[in-house]
């Protein structure tokens, strides 16, 4: 496995752990005030703190395969995973944008809107891995 | 899911008739990584016009002796 799809299955692994239960929490027992930021910024820095000790645990791992430039190969798989995950993003946006003439507050969109980023970030992973497993 | 694409190679041949040379000693000849070039072996990407170029100066070849049209 490259290094480019180990760091792939490493963001959606991670984004799955975190946010998941989150969606959870929020749909389950929706918290409210401060406790519901507090959840929310919880959640985004759990995300980052584990993405970044992962990254460099197969760093360590695996010295010059994470020096090493990307190829063309690895940039194609790069791009086409990022126009599933954009349109993913653009979508999810408008919707959460939509909800307000729903009579939502700010929590709520503001969560819409982190939704979207979450189901963007997990496709773009995911078409990542399916890129490197098919070929391109 | 997408038809791999119709360009044959020669390139397992010509690393085995180059002293067996590894996937990885040609990915590091021409600035790849082994998947790719694993990727380029078994039909599955077809590599940019560059790269193709690349391959077959190492092999001391012209490109159409790496690379043919299928069918």
């Amino acid at each position: 496995m490259s290094f480019r799809e180990k760091t792939a299955w490493i963001s959606l692994f991670t984004v799955v752990l975190v946010m998941g239960p989150y969606f959870y929490g929020l749909i389950v027992d929706p918290p409210q005030g401060a406790a519901a930021v507090g959840g929310l910024i919880k959640a985004i820095i759990a995300v980052i703190v584990l993405q970044v000790a992962l990254h460099i645990a197969v760093a360590v791992w695996s010295p010059k395969a994470a020096q090493a430039a990307t190829d063309e190969r690895e940039r194609l798989i790069a791009l086409k995973a990022d126009r599933v995950g954009y349109y993913v993003l653009a979508s999810g946006a408008f919707l959460a944008a939509a909800t307000i003439h729903l009579g939502f507050g700010r929590a709520e969109i503001a969560n819409g809107v982190l939704a979207a980023l979450v189901a963007a970030e997990i496709l773009r992973s995911g078409a990542q891995i399916v890129g490197f497993r098919r070929g391109v | 899911m997408a038809a791999p694409p119709p360009i044959k190679n020669t390139i397992r041949r010509l690393r085995f008739d180059h002293g067996e040379m590894t996937q990885q000693a040609l990915a590091d000849a021409i600035g790849m990584t082994r998947q790719t070039i694993v990727a380029i072996e078994q039909g599955k990407y077809s590599p940019s016009l560059e790269a193709a170029f690349r391959i077959s100066r190492v092999f001391g070849v012209g490109v159409e002796d790496v690379f043919g049209w299928e069918g």
